[in-house]
């Protein structure tokens, strides 16, 4: 992934921030937290407002979402450098914005298929099952996981 | 001039007010609903094995 991205600050181990600057500056959030099943993080990602309002229903609309993206992309990558067996799980905040993670997936599989592992939950007669990615499929996913390929 | 000025206060601010409230919650989940969701799907969720 050489495309550009903005320059990040860990705040914490496991919590990272940059500044969007498209039409208006905003500051945003990227956190890995800890799911009850060991080395499984969920990928929190938000506006923050004020310093006080994590808002990750925020339709920002600043004008630069796949520099935005690949920043969280980037963040994802030097996340898994440090913790190369972490899964690192994610979904949209709405329908529509997992429907968009699902398109950048599908549009940049094959780049990311070389650096990780791709699956996804999806819902199968009543069973949430674990299934890879596929990106030809009009499948809808619950959550996305990625794995690092060491 | 003045307004680059004023535009770098704001997002001093707005970075020096975000590291507060980072260092405050830094043991808890700013995406609370996020997680539950997962964890709730990963109770009945068969997994791969890794």
């Amino acid at each position: 992934m050489h495309r550009a991205h903005y320059p990040f600050t860990r705040i914490h181990a496991t919590r990272y921030s940059f500044i969007s600057e498209g039409k208006t500056p905003i500051v945003k959030i990227v956190e890995f937290s800890s799911s009850w099943k060991e080395g499984l993080y969920n990928l929190g990602f938000g506006d923050s407002k004020d310093g006080i309002i994590l808002n990750d229903y925020a339709e920002s609309n600043n004008g630069d979402i796949a520099k935005v993206l690949v920043t969280v992309i980037k963040i994802i990558m030097v996340f898994t450098e440090e913790f190369p067996t972490a899964t690192i799980a994610f979904t949209g905040s709405t329908k529509q914005r997992t429907l968009l993670y699902n398109r950048i997936l599908k549009k940049y599989y094959k780049l990311f298929s070389q650096q990780f592992t791709i699956t996804g939950l999806v819902e199968a007669g009543g069973a949430v099952l674990e299934v890879a990615f596929d990106p030809t499929s009009s499948q809808e996913y619950l959550f996305y996981f990625v794995n690092r390929i060491n | 001039m003045r307004k680059i000025k004023k535009l770098n206060k704001t997002l001093l601010d707005s970075i020096n007010n975000t590291i507060v409230v980072t260092k405050t919650t830094a043991n808890k989940t700013l995406f609370p609903e996020k997680l539950q969701k997962l964890n709730e799907l990963l109770k009945r969720a068969k997994l791969m094995n890794r």
